[in-house]
Order: structure tokens, then sequence, then C-alpha cells
């Protein structure tokens, strides 16, 4: 993501250079005073956030940006101090650290400041990262962790995410960006977080978010927690002393883009992909090349996190088998280019974070790549080795993402750019499908012996099918093991195989699992009678619970459909008692009256043979909050399905 | 005929195939396949060379390891990032590294030019180890990788271990010791009983040389939960036992436990000696006020630190080795083990009782002082104090640990206690028993349409109530029933709490309880005039069944049990048709019962399961899961209940 950065604009402010010096100067904390509610229900509440974003000409051109927080909170409880006691301020090349200071107060009234000397730093070659860290002294039950840091960074004008709603409760929390009077800056708020009001200062503009108190929100399972929860995105908008350049446009970051990851390739690296190329791709139609490609470059590279040069030129990734993901990405964009495979580029963000936002233009939005096909309508993780073509991180569609063409008219070359929406990978590309025959033993009904195969597809089978082709025989034989022991801790497997776990296998043909077994773990004795546990067949179900009412949307990684078929032959002289209990059946439709999710068992009864199904349809990523107990009804059908037991009774 | 042609043509193709693929490949690297079929690499070669020169009463020691792997998969690229750990008293010299790939069946030389090296924040809060790491260019089926660095060790008591067996099968195995004839030297000799390490000693000039060798040592399984691989690994740890010092004169070092202790005691004797800070003496006044026995004020000092002082540690040089003052300790309210001992030491001393700073290895340490006297043997201290004939091991890196019972990863170990002037002694740690870690319930349940309904009191105590605590002290207040519901589920995971409350929580000394009701939908079945009740609500000892295949011991935290009294009522106008039959067993590892009694409109079911044991070998193994065979049978037992005609 850093070519996004790596233009330089000059602000040249006209008039009026005569700053005072920055604000944090004159800022500093308050005489320590312990707070007069010690709020004795809450593990930890924060008393103050204060944050202050000031762009800043440290010369006449030269603008940075100094940001400061000032936090202070009352700690409660003994996981909470272990949690806070330590604290860790990280920075990079591009920024500095010219305050960090951090004192306990307790209700005694004692004040213990960290000591400059107890400031340790630590640094990392690779990764280009140093740490400034400590331990604070003093705290304990009922004391308040206050602490203001600054840092000076290159300044961040093009967009960015600041979430200021967490799991606690939060008073006195306000956002404050200071800029020079010509730099005009964009705000939007989310999820309820007041709007970003201009106070109308003379000298400078200062724009400021101001909330009394923000309540504490729960992570909620499956919950997309940044996306939902109150913050705030700005970005730099415009320069009024030079009003015909625009920041943080979709358009610019697309040329950027394109010159950084498409450079001119000399003729010796053409040679070198067009080797690659001939090496990697296989087949003729346009799926199969590119899932050949696809499977070729993931399985054949290191991924480095480092910010190392050698790891993102072509040639050495090619001699060297080890790449960084910007070097990944560039080796194949240099492919589908040298092979003249129609592709697009396409930045977004996870849904799971800080969701794109098609109304506001902003480099925040801007941090995943995927590749998309338009000949096979597909995408590709081009730098998530464990996704495979077709199959992209689920979390990234059914989003909007910012789609860069390159486009040729005559001997001139530019890139194109809109936003438009990623569609999700429809459900039925996603099977894990049952089947499962089973016999009682002759001599004992207490035994049942069973073949079971299963076929995954989709995301299903990605990870599965792609690692078991990297894995030597003993972790083959575990993977194995433990897939079928999702049935029962207790049976005895008395064949298995896996049938397509080769390397390049994946997309091509489903991960196939089979299996024969017998178990004494199905059948209780009731007596003269047995119970069969028909329903634990399908394997333990996740039961979803919900004590309170659900508040943020559930999302689901990807759609998905689960296809079983249960056959059962009836032992002779006996019948099953209460065949209607396999019966379940519940669906949610959408807006538009579609099924979007369901479950379905049935079942028919052929002479002495018994067919049971049981089958889940979810083709909606995002469960909103007031369809969340529709959605729980039907995945919990499943687990209802679980609980069957049919009654084994001599006729 | 055609089958049989074509039978012929597949099979020769395969043979083509293979015969190509390999032809790509040095003869060495296919017999190496052949030999290891099952490894991702093999060590070719590995060298360590220590020598230990000796002038002016300095230690010079330089430490040099030469490792050169052959990869035999295709994944090899993924093994392309290598990197060593060192640290204050282990100092880097030089680092070499190249990788050697195959092109067109020959070898080409690719040198690693960038070493990248980073602090570590992992292992403790500041310490001096340092990462350095780098990558191996080009790495693929037949590559190989050459390793050659040098370490200056600063401290002579820490020489470094020579071991026989790595992940990988090892070749060609060298160790020399270069050693000083002023030097002393004893060599400890650890699992070389089934070895063919061969040990030659020469002299020459100043100089005596220790060279081992050997070939094709097997490559070590890992096994999840399995004991540290320095119970199964062959090593010599060599250990400077005394030096001639520039006058003549010969000067103890690390002979035997003495030694140790001396050095040990050496580097704790000049803490503490300033005056207690006033507000600690304040403190510990106002904890043993109105505790009328010594044994009640060491517990109250015990349980504060354990609640105050948390646990950040500073490793940093010999800092590692010493405790910190215990009024700075106080001061900051965090510290490591040591530290937390220094300050329980000065706090017993200020209530007018004597405590003594203990050193002892964790479980993980399978050495005993007697046979290991060095720094190896150990990695944690905490503090003893006596009570009468009863040793109290008192280790506040725990919490809610009681004063009766040690942390569950000291059990068991050899201790050394400082015991007055230059004086030790050396006890043992309890292996606290089964029957004391327990969870006791009683349940009370009624049957009403296909649900039961419940309720119950669960008990803890031991490790069981720490675990509990642990986990609770961690949880937002909110959540503790989605966790309760997890910790208490009975029958299936359509188990829900309606109401609950509890008591003792976050007692040091008094079990934990919980009250509660609850309910489970689908449970039982009914069907004409019968009703099926499986009474066998709680089967989680099944989940502890072991892989078959497992070769390695397990190791467990600890010995525990579990009771479960059900007091089921039999619904009205119902009696019972059927009660499963009574079932126990009991051995050295497992002592485990079923019973089922009929009285009057109730029937009560009890279940009782201890697990005795702390480990378990392989044979072990395979008894442990016929148990668990025997009980998943008897958890198949269902009560027929039929209405009253």
């Amino acid at each position: 993501m850093k070519y996004l950065f790596s233009t330089l604009f000059f602000f040249c402010l006209l008039s009026n250079y005569a700053q005072e010096a920055p604000f944090y100067k004159s800022y500093d904390w308050e005489a320590p005073a312990y707070p007069s509610n010690s709020y004795e229900d809450e593990d930890v509440v924060g008393l103050k956030d204060l944050i202050i974003s000031e762009f800043y000409f440290s010369s006449k051109n030269n603008l940075v940006e100094y940001y400061l927080e000032h936090e202070k909170l009352l700690l409660n409880s003994d996981d909470q101090i272990e949690k806070y006691n330590k604290v860790y301020l990280p920075y990079t090349q591009r920024q500095s650290i010219v305050l960090n200071k951090a004192r306990v107060i307790n209700k005694d009234g004692s004040v213990t400041e960290v000591p400059e000397d107890k400031i340790f730093e630590a640094t990392d070659e690779e990764t280009g990262r140093t740490y400034q860290y400590f331990a604070l002294e003093g705290l304990e039950k009922g004391s308040v962790l206050e602490r203001i840091y600054v840092y000076e960074r290159y300044p961040e004008y093009n967009g960015k995410y600041l979430r200021l709603q967490e799991d606690f409760d939060k008073y006195d929390v306000s956002f404050n960006l200071i800029a020079p009077k010509n730099l005009v800056f964009k705000f939007k708020s989310y999820n309820g977080l007041s709007p970003a009001v201009n106070l109308d200062k003379e000298a400078i503009n200062h724009w400021e978010v101001k909330e009394d108190f923000i309540d504490g929100i729960d992570h909620e399972a499956g919950a997309s927690y940044d996306a939902n929860t109150q913050h705030i995105v700005y970005k730099l908008y415009e320069n009024t002393s030079n009003t015909s350049v625009r920041f943080a446009e979709y358009s610019t970051a697309a040329k950027n883009i394109d010159k950084n990851l498409r450079p001119e390739l000399s003729r010796r690296e053409l040679k070198a992909v067009q080797e690659f190329a001939d090496k990697a791709i296989q087949g003729n139609d346009a799926n199969e090349k590119l899932r050949t490609l696809d499977n070729y470059i993931k399985d054949n590279f290191l991924m480095a996190k480092s910010y190392d040069d050698k790891h993102e030129d072509i040639r050495t990734i090619l001699d060297s088998k080890v790449a960084n993901d910007t070097g990944l990405l560039k080796l194949y964009l240099a492919t589908l280019t040298v092979e003249e495979i129609p592709h697009e580029l396409v930045l977004t963000n996870s849904r799971m974070s800080n969701k794109f936002d098609p109304s506001f233009e902003a480099y925040n939005f801007l941090e995943e790549y995927l590749i998309y096909f338009p000949e096979t309508d597909k995408y590709t993780s081009p730098t998530d080795l464990s996704s495979r073509y077709g199959f992209p991180d689920g979390y990234l569609t059914d989003n909007y993402g910012l789609f860069m063409k390159d486009v040729k008219v005559g001997n001139f070359k530019s890139t194109v750019a809109e936003v438009r929406f990623i569609d999700a990978v429809k459900a039925e590309e996603t099977v894990d499908k049952m089947r499962l025959d089973v016999t009682f033993d002759e001599n004992d009904l207490s035994i049942i012996n069973t073949k079971l195969d299963n076929e995954l597809t989709g995301y299903s089978a990605v990870l599965l099918q792609t690692f078991y082709a990297k894995m030597d025989n003993d972790a083959r034989e575990n993977l194995l093991n433990s897939y079928a022991s999702r049935l029962s801790e207790d049976m005895e497997i008395t064949r298995k195989e896996a049938l397509n776990g080769e390397k390049g296998m994946f997309g091509k043909a489903p991960f196939m699992l089979n299996y024969e077994f017998t178990s004494k773990d199905f059948v209780e004795k009731a007596g003269k009678k047995r119970l069969f546990k028909l329903g634990k067949l399908i394997g333990g179900q996740t039961e979803l619970y919900q004590e309170k009412v659900r508040k943020l949307p559930y999302d689901n990684v990807n759609n998905r459909i689960y296809d079983r078929e249960i056959i059962v032959q009836i032992p002779e002289g006996y019948n099953f008692a209460n065949l209607d209990d396999i019966k379940i059946e519940n669906q949610f439709k959408n807006e538009e009256g579609k099924v979007v999710f369901y479950f379905k068992s049935d079942y028919e009864i052929n002479g002495d043979v018994l067919t049971v199904i049981a089958n889940e349809f979810y083709d909606q990523t995002v469960v909103l909050p007031e369809n969340y107990e529709e959605y729980r009804t039907v995945i919990n059908s499943a687990a209802d399905f679980e609980k069957t037991t049919l009654i084994l009774q001599p006729n | 005929m055609i089958s049989y042609n074509f039978r012929v043509l597949i099979i020769s193709s395969i043979a083509f195939f293979y015969s190509t693929l390999q032809a790509q490949l040095p003869a060495e690297v296919v017999a190496m396949q052949k030999k290891y079929p099952d490894e991702k690499y093999v060590r070719l070669v590995e060298e360590q060379l220590i020598s230990i020169e000796l002038s002016n009463n300095n230690f010079e020691i330089s430490y040099q390891v030469v490792e050169e792997d052959m990869y035999l998969s295709d994944e090899a690229h993924l093994a392309a990032k290598e990197s060593r750990t060192f640290s204050h008293f282990f100092e880097l010299d030089k680092i070499e590294a190249s990788s050697w790939y195959l092109d067109g069946g020959r070898y080409r030389k690719s040198k690693v030019k960038d070493f990248k090296t980073k602090d570590r924040l992992d292992q403790s809060f500041r310490d001096d180890s340092k990462m350095v790491s780098f990558y191996y260019d080009n790495l693929g089926r037949g590559s190989k990788s050459k390793l050659d660095y040098t370490i200056k060790i600063k401290d002579p008591r820490f020489l470094p271990t020579i071991f026989f067996a790595d992940n990988a099968p090892i070749i060609s195995k060298k160790a020399v010791l270069k050693v000083d004839k002023d030097i002393d030297i004893k060599l400890i000799n650890l699992n070389l009983e089934n070895s063919n390490i061969k040990l030659e000693e020469t002299e020459r000039g100043r100089y005596k040389y220790y060279t081992w060798t050997d070939q094709n040592s097997k490559g070590l399984e890992y096994e999840s939960g399995a004991p540290s691989f320095k119970r199964f690994a062959p090593h010599v740890i060599p250990v400077i036992t005394k030096f001639k010092s520039e006058n003549g004169e010969w000067i103890k070092m690390l002979d035997d436990v003495p030694g140790l202790y001396s050095w040990y005691s050496s580097l704790v004797k000049n803490i503490n000696i300033e005056d207690h800070d006033p507000e600690l003496v304040k403190t510990v006044n106002e904890l043993i006020e109105g505790k009328n026995t010594d044994l009640e004020k060491v517990k109250a000092i015990y349980y504060w630190t354990q609640e105050n002082i948390k646990y950040i540690d500073f490793e940093y040089a010999l800092g590692g080795f010493i405790p910190r003052e215990a009024n700075d300790v106080f001061a900051k309210k965090y510290g490591d083990c040591k530290d937390n001992s220094s300050i329980m030491k000065e706090m017993l001393e200020i209530a007018g009782l004597e405590g003594s700073l203990s050193w002892l290895g964790t479980r993980d340490i399978p050495y005993d002082y007697e046979t290991v006297s060095t720094p190896s043997v150990d990695n944690h201290m905490i503090l003893s104090y006596k009570d009468g004939d009863k040793r109290y091991f008192l280790d506040a890196t725990g919490r809610y640990q009681p004063i009766e019972i040690p942390t569950s990863f000291i059990q068991g170990k050899q201790i050394l206690i400082e015991n007055g002037n230059d004086d030790y002694v050396l006890d043992h740690v309890p292996v606290i028993p089964a029957s004391e870690n327990y969870r006791k319930d009683s349940v009370h349940i009624t049957y009403s349409q296909d649900k039961i309904i419940g309720s119950a009191r669960s008990e803890y105590e031991g490790y069981r109530k720490i675990d509990i605590f642990n986990t609770l002290e961690r949880i937002d207040k909110s959540k503790y029933i989605d966790f309760l519901e997890g910790q208490l589920l009975a029958g299936s995971n359509k188990f829900l709490i309606d109401d609950w409350s509890d008591s003792n929580l976050f007692s040091y000394e008094s079990p934990y309880f919980i009250d509660y009701k609850f309910n489970v939908q689908d449970y039982s079945k009914e069907l004409g005039e019968e009703i099926y009740m499986n009474l066998n609500l709680y089967q989680g000892v099944l989940y502890k069944r072991l892989d078959d295949d497992r070769e390695l011991p397990i190791e467990y935290n600890y010995k525990n049990s579990y009771e479960v009294d059900i007091y089921f009522d039999i619904p009205e106008g119902y009696e019972v048709d059927y009660l499963p039959e009574n079932f126990n067993h009991s051995d050295d590892l497992v002592d485990t019962e079923i019973s089922y009694q009929l009285n009057e409109n109730q029937i009560l079911y009890k279940h009782s399961i201890s697990l005795k044991y702390l480990e378990l070998d392989k044979n072990q193994q395979t008894i442990f899961n016929s148990i668990l065979d025997q009980l998943a049978q008897n958890y198949n037992e269902v009560v027929v209940l039929k209405k009253i005609k």
C-alpha cells in the first residue's frame, strides 16, 4: 500500500506563513486528580480520550502532522490491569515519537510517573519497525492510567479511519483536526457519531467531533466491529491556495498504482516472465489458464514479511522463490500482461474492518488487492496464499471496490478507475456434500457399519485441498482421521482415502474424503429397544445462542451449501417408530422474497431402505440485527437435526 | 487381453515418468530420498566446536556451529527463512550462510547477503535476546543450505549443550571441545545409553580435545503434549569444574551442588540490605493484624503478593538471575518469579518469620541437581516456608494458588532451598493427588415433553478451581453465562442455564460453588407409553481419547477427579421398565464407577472418574483408551420408563 502515498504534493502556503508553535507544545495534562465517581461496577472506564491531529508547516514547503492522544482509563479489575500495564508504541521510518509519557494516579492520591530511563526501545530491521515500550509502575485496582503520546509523522491526509467506540464506556471523547487555513478537510461520521464541526477560527481551520459519552459495545460473535461501531473517516479535500489540485482522488491513486505495480519491464525481465508463464499456465480455456497460473504462483513462493527491495524485484523473485506481497502482485500482473489475459486490478477493504464506502472517496478504503477477470467474471486474492482463483478472501467480496483497467488508445496507455460492486461467490459453488450408507451389524444391533463419502468444493475445499497437497504422510493421516472424528471420538476406521489431493487439483475436481467405519457410538440400548442417533451422523453442529438483543450485523465470510444424504438399511424384523421427528424445515427470505437461508431435512422409505436428506443453504453473507433471530433459527435447525434419535423396535 | 496390455502400458509409463523425474537430481539426492522417504530435509553435516582458552584468569570461549542441510521436498522454498537467537551471554561474532541450488543437474552457490536483526519481544517483557534472520535463495528439491556462525560465550558457567539428535536425521555429526589444560572439565552424559556416539580424547600442546562423532541419527518426532525432547535426545552437557589461576591455585567453578549453590547465593547476598520501605512495613502489619498463627500470617502475605504484584519479567543479562529489591517491587507492583520471592521473603521478615529463596526447574526441565549442577537445571525461583515439619512452596507467579498447593508446573520437581549462611537443602515439591483437584456435581432433574429441567450445584477445588478462577477473571461479567454454559454443559449443546448464582468466587481456601437451574431441549425421547432417558449427562472424559498412532508419552498439568450424583424424579404415572447395569473399573491410572439405584419415585445415578496420572506412556495410553471404550459403551445405556397400567 505504500505506493498510494509515494507521490509528494507541494502545499505551498501562499500567504500567512507565520505560524505559531505546534499545538502539542503547549498541551499538557492537568494536575493529577482522582475522579469523584469510581464506577465500581465496570472493569474499565474511559475517563477521557482526546485526539488532536495537527497539520503543520514546519517550514514553508514542509507539511508534517503531529498526532496527539491523551487518554485516561480507570482500571477496576486484575484482568484490565494486566491488559494495560505494559505499553507498546510502535513507529516506523516515516514517523517519530516526540512525546511519550504516562502516569498512574491511585485512590490515595499517590502519583507514579514512568521515568524516562525506563522507556525502552526494541527494533526489528526486517519490518523496519521500532517499539518504545514501558511497564506502568504502581498499578492497582482502582488506579487511573493517564498517558499522552505525540507522533510527528509524514502527514496522513489521503484518508484516515478512526474508531472512537470501544467495548467499554467512554466519557469526554473528542477528535480534533487542526490545519492551516488553506487546507480544507472533509469528514464523514458513521453509526451515530456526531458530525465534525468547523469551529470557525480566524487563523486556522479547526474541526471537532465531540461526545460527552460513548457507550461500550460488545464484540459480538461474527460481528464486523470496526465497520459498525462509531467512527470517523476524513481526508484532505483541497488546498484553497491552489484549487487545481484535488486530494485523495481515485483517479490519482490508479495512476500511481499502475506506475508502481506495472513498471516497464526490460527485455531480460520480459523473457524471464514469459518463461515463468510458460511453466505456470496450462490448458486452453480461460478458466483453466487462470486456475493453473493461480495455483502455480501460490504454491511456489515463500511470502516474506519484509520491505526489502529485492523481494519486490521480479527477476530476483523468480530466482530466489521468495517475495513479499508487492513483489508477488507485480509478478502476477506482469504474467497476465505478457500473456495478454484481460484483467482489472481491484482495491478494496475487508468488510470486517473499515468497509468500503462508495460515497466517500478516500484511500483508507484501498487496503486489499483483488484481480478481476472479465472473461470469466471471477476474482482472485493474488497475495493470499491460502485462497485460490475464483474464491478470493470472502470478506473482500459482497462489498464495493475500486476497479482499475488499463486502456490503450493508439500508443497512449492510461488507467481508468471506477467504483463497482464485488459480488460474493454464489452458494452453489461451495458445496459440502456427505453421503452415508449405514447398516446395522447382524449380530449386534448396537454396532453400525458405515460407508461415508464427503465431497467438498469452493470455500469448503480450498484450505484442506491445497494444504493436503503439501502435507507429509503423517499430517495427511492426521487430517483424514480428524475429519472423520467430527462424527464420533469412538469409531474404528477400516478404510480411508483422500481423492484429488494432489497439487493443482483445487478447482479442477472436488476434494473427496471417503471412509468405511464401524462404531458403537451411534446406538443406545434401552432394554430390548435400540435408540439410533441418526442426527449424530452429520457431525457436531453449532448452536447459536443470543442472550441479549443483537446489536451488530453478523458477517459470514462466504456463501455455502451443505448437502447430506443418509441411506439406512433397516434391520430385518425391525422398524423405526418415530420417523416424522426427522422432518424439520426453516427458511428466511430477503426483501425481494427470495429464499436466502434454509434448512430442510426429510425422509423416504422404500421397502427396508430409509433415505434421509438434511440440506442447508446460505446465500447472503451479511445478516442484519433485525434478521438475526431468523438466521439463528435456520442455523440451529441443523443443531436440532443433530439431536434426532430414532427408536428401533421389533415389528 | 486388452486390459492386460493396458496395464503394462500404464505401469511402464509410470516407471518412465519416475526415472525422468529422478534424472534431474544428483545421485546423492536420490539416495537420500530413498533412505528417508518421509523426511522433508536431512542434516548432512552438523559440527560444533567449543574452544575454551584461559589467560590471566580470564576465559575466552568461542563456539562455532556449522550446519549443512539437504532438502528432499518440493516445498523446500517454505524453509527459506532461517533465524538464530543470541543474547548477552551468547554474543554473535560472525555468521555466514549460503544455499546451493540445482541448475541443470549441477549445484550453484548463492551467498546470503542480508542478515536482519530484531530485538525479541516475545520471550519476556524485556531481555537481551536478539534474533538474526535471513532468507536462503532458490530452495527446491535437492537444494542444500549451509550455515556457519560463531558465538562468543561471555560467562564460563554457560557452556552450550551438545545434542546428538534434531528434528531431522543427522547424517554426520561431529562435536569438538577444545580446552586449555589448566581447566578441569566434567561431561554430563544424558540418554547416551542406546547410541553409537564415539568419544575420542586427545592432547595437543596446551590443549585437551574431546571429539564426539555420530552417524545417521534418527529425526525426533514432535507430538503435542509430549515431554521435553531433553528426555529422549542423547546429549552431553560440558561443565567447567575448576581452573588453575595465575598463581597456580585451583579455583572451583560448578563442581557439584554446593558449587552451584555458592554461585547462586553470591548473586542474592547483596539484595535487600537497605531498610524496609515504611509503606511496605505498614502493608505487612495491616495484613497480619489479628492473625493468630504464623501460617495465617504467611498466607496473608502470600495471597496479597499473588494479587498485587503483576507478572512482568525483566531478564536482562545477569538480571535474569538476581532478584530485585523488595522495596522496588513494592513500589512498582510488578515483578517476575525472583522479584516475587524477594518481596515475600522481606515481608515475612517484617512479620518476624523466615522464608527461603528456592531455585528449581519447571516440569519441562528433566534434570535433577545432583546430575546437572549447572544453570541448565533450573529456570524458576519461589519462596519456601517451613511451618514446623511441613514445608510450603510459595510461587506468587500463580493466581488463586492456596498455600497447600504448589503451582501445577513445578509438581514433583526437585528444589534447592537456601538454609542459613552458605548452606542449602534439597527437597521435592509434592504432586497433588487427583482427589484434591475435583469437580463435584449434585443434580436434580425432572422430565417434561422431550426436555429435561434441572437444578444443580457444582463444586470446584484444587487445580480445577484455580483454572476456572483464572478464566473467570479474564471474562467480562456479561459473558459469564456463556462461559458457564460451556463449562457446565450437560446432555447436549441445547443445554441452557436459566438462572445461576455462585459463592466463594476467587476464594483461596474455600471450594467454589455454582448453583444453577437449567434445561436441555430435545434430550430424551417419549414414544407411546415409554420414556427413554439417558442419565449419562456428562461424557466429557471421552474427548480425552488419545491417538492410537501416538508414540511419545503425554504430559498433563495435574491429576484430577470428577463426581456427579443425579437425582431423577420419575414422572407421575410411570414406573421403571429397564435400569442399566452398574459399572466400575479401578487400576493404577483410573478409578471410575457408574451406578443406578431406584429409591421410590426417584432414580439416583452416580458417576465418578478419577484420573490419577501426570503422564501416560505409550502402553498406558492404550490401557486408558480401552477404559474409555468401556465407559463409552456404558454411556449408551438408557433408562426406560413405562406408563403404569
